[in-house]
């Protein structure tokens, strides 16, 4: 998708139409439009205006109330009808499409109005032999050039989108992952086919049994059911834990932002940070220990073999058995040269011959010698091994025992603090904790229901298996019910592929997707830190302290916004990328462009160099929108000279428009030639 | 195990099922929560039964 043009009538602030030219420039050096504006004159509006004609949602806070500019319902008589409208025009598959979502509202006898139904979307585009067409179903239409779920991703506030470098937002990492990269349709594939299909296909095959397999197959059909549900349930806990996530993150801002309790509350939120970290490096300690037990438990009962053997051929070795000093190898040749070592002769069948030859029976042979040095010498390492088990064994339960302990000691300043906020005199700050008290308790039940439900998952799974086996065995003696059979079977052998392929291409996308976000992120940070995305999908900084890496916690905003913008920019590169390789057309990214609000906002003039020198690489077309603070110096300087068009937001007030008796502000737009 | 050795691992058939079965689902993405709409899910469902009907018949 690339953006052309975008034609907004009575929106918010803009009275009557306005049109700006997005993108007619086709040089790719030139792939970036500006638009200039200072706090209140429009840029937001300008950013939610796409989204309305989109999706008909915005993310003001008042929603979708309000949307209709005030001027125009002042000069609108009473009774009259006011359209409010956002056109854009974009290509898409290399036709031009144009979406128009239109309101109509009707004027009242005071200054009040009404909508007249709800807003219409009207998507049309000139096709490849240059007919007309227009969608039956617009709305549906629009989301599949563009899905609503990723819009975030590309029409965002760049001062809002420093939360993606949270731990929390794994999530939206995940998800984000998972829908630009097509993951979403093998995931519902897999969903499609452990559901109805096999149930369905289990049923035919059941029609055509004996009464055991019959029962067989009930009973599979019946865990089938019970995974799955229990699927659907991990998934709405999740989105609980997520919805509580967000509302502590809400709470806790609120408290940072009360000067009385805001240092207490930014420790508590560091110390938390802390925690989940300290908790998955306890998970990871675990995992390690229980690795390496798998692969070296049994020298824990080795003792008495080892040391039994080590007897058998230390005798072997005394008595001068094993190895032998002579080699067989050695006797063969004296044979063949028919010359003894003393200078005699060896004549066959005579007796220095046989005296020599009978050597041989004393010998070893070199796989014999052989696989004494190798017992010998693996003896030798399972004793040392045996040790270096118990020793390593300490290792894993000091670190778990010290990690554990950290734990406990930053629970307890937690504690201590959460009571000192308690504690205040203040309604605000004591409802605000008490709230927080009631979310925290909240989604540590939701966890813990996860766990629950995880380990429930866990023994159905098996004992679906279990059933599974069961049933083939009795369905091969089934001759009716042969083509049943094997539908089932292919069914079940597709669903287990895509399982295995969803889980290759997540962790692809996931591996690349980190290499990229790391290589943005350390070309503009001037600290030596990198960033990864973990297998749980959490977006981390990471530093080296002492030649161990460890996590960075304190992060400025405009670090962690910087954090963010090399993830966005990352995701949609491969994207990009993605949509053009071939033979991934069922996994296929695409093209977007990126639409921003305030890139530059939380950061110093350093940071705002170096992002401005990334901005035209995020994607194919950018779209900033800069508050003159914000469009100064390198800046200006770097950016100006990638932008194909500028343009200025002009909020006028009423004391600009006094001689004109104007009482209500609005915008204009008038295209510009910052420098 | 990369997506490519995955699908590799297995038979032109199961493949070739794969690759019909991800264009029923693809041709439904635009439907944001599916699982609330059992109408479309049972009639996703029945074109992947006939698919793999068509294969085994």
């Amino acid at each position: 998708m690339r953006l052309l043009r975008i034609e907004i009538e009575n929106f918010r602030q803009f009275s009557g139409k306005h049109e700006l030219e997005l993108g007619g420039n086709a040089d790719k050096n030139k792939n970036v439009i500006v638009i200039h504006g200072e706090n209140g004159s429009g840029k937001t509006t300008l950013l939610n205006a796409f989204k309305w004609c989109f999706y008909g949602q915005t993310d003001f806070d008042s929603k979708n109330e309000k949307l209709l500019n005030e001027r125009t319902v002042a000069s609108t008589p009473a009774g009259g009808k006011i359209e409010m409208s956002v056109t854009v025009d974009f290509e898409h598959d290399g036709m031009r499409h144009t979406a128009k979502r239109v309101s109509i509202f009707k004027k009242g006898q005071d200054s009040g109005y009404e909508a007249v139904g709800g807003s219409n979307l009207e998507l049309t585009w000139v096709d490849a032999s240059g007919s007309f067409r227009k969608s039956d179903n617009s709305e549906t239409h629009m989301r599949q050039i563009l899905p609503e779920r990723l819009q975030g991703y590309f029409f965002f506030n760049g001062e809002r989108i420093e939360k993606l470098a949270h731990v929390n937002a794994a999530d939206q990492i995940q998800s984000a992952i998972k829908n630009l990269m097509g993951l979403e349709i093998v995931e519902r594939a897999s969903q499609h086919l452990g559901g109805q299909v096999l149930s369905r296909l289990r049923k035919d095959l059941k029609e055509t049994s004996s009464a055991d397999l019959q029962d067989v197959i009930d009973q599979e059909n019946v865990l089938s059911e019970a995974v799955a549900k229990t699927k659907q349930d991990i998934q709405v806990v999740d989105r609980n834990i997520s919805e509580y996530k967000e509302e502590l993150n809400a709470v806790n801002k609120a408290l940072e932002s009360n000067a009385e309790v805001s240092g207490l509350q930014r420790e508590r939120s560091a110390l938390e940070k802390e925690i989940v970290d300290l908790k998955s490096r306890l998970a990871g300690i675990e995992r390690a220990r229980r690795d390496y037990l798998s692969a070296n438990a049994c020298l824990a009962f080795s003792e008495s073999m080892v040391s039994t053997s080590t007897a058998i051929l230390d005798e072997k070795r005394k008595k001068g058995e094993l190895p032998f000093k002579v080699k067989e190898q050695f006797i063969d040749d004296l044979l063949a040269q028919a010359k003894c070592i003393c200078d005699r002769g060896l004549e066959a069948g005579g007796a220095p011959f046989q005296a020599v030859k009978a050597f041989k029976s004393s010998t070893t042979s070199a796989d014999v010698e052989n696989a004494f040095i190798e017992t010998s010498s693996t003896l030798l390492n399972m004793a040392k091994g045996r040790l270096e088990l118990f020793s390593r064994l300490k290792e894993f339960q000091r670190d778990q025992t010290s990690t554990a302990a950290l734990v406990t000691q930053k629970q307890g300043r937690i504690d201590v603090i959460s009571q000192q906020i308690g504690n205040r005199d203040a309604e605000d700050i004591s409802k605000l904790e008490a709230k927080r008290g009631e979310i925290s308790e909240r989604k540590d039940a939701a966890v813990s229901k996860k766990g629950s439900l995880q380990s429930q998952l866990e023994t159905r799974e098996r004992e679906l298996a279990d059933k599974k086996q069961e049933r083939e065995k009795l369905s091969l003696a089934n001759d009716k019910g042969e083509v049943a059979r094997k539908r089932l079977e292919l069914a079940e052998e597709v669903k287990r592929v895509i399982d295995n392929l969803y889980v290759a291409l997540a962790e692809q996308v996931r591996s690349k997707l980190s290499k990229k976000v790391d290589d943005t992120f350390k070309a503009i940070m001037r600290k030596p830190y990198w960033a990864e995305i973990s297998k749980d999908y959490t977006l981390q900084i990471f530093k080296e302290v002492g030649g161990e890496k460890q996590i960075v916690y304190e992060k400025s905003t405009g670090e962690s916004q910087i954090t963010s913008l090399s993830f966005v920019g990352s995701i949609v590169s491969i994207a990009r990328e993605r949509a053009a390789e071939q033979g991934s057309e069922n996994f296929k990214g695409g093209i977007f462009p990126i639409v921003m609000d305030s890139p530059f906002g939380a950061l110093d003039d350093d940071y705002r160099d170096k992002i401005a020198d990334y901005i035209p690489a995020l994607a194919e077309q950018v779209i900033v929108m800069v508050s003159g603070s914000q469009w100064k110096g390198a800046v200006a300087a770097k950016v100006a000279s990638r932008a194909a068009k500028q343009y200025t937001l002009y909020a006028l007030t009423p004391a600009d428009q006094a001689e004109r008796n104007e009482v209500h502000e609005y915008t204009e737009i008038r295209e510009a030639s910052h420098v | 195990m990369t997506p490519k050795e995955v699908l590799e691992s297995t038979t032109p058939q199961v493949r070739s099922v794969i690759d019909q079965v991800l264009q029923i689902e693809k041709a439904q993405k635009h439907i944001q929560n599916l699982s609330a709409n059992r109408t479309i899910e049972a009639s996703i469902a029945e074109e992947i039964l006939r698919v793999i009907k068509r294969e085994i018949s």
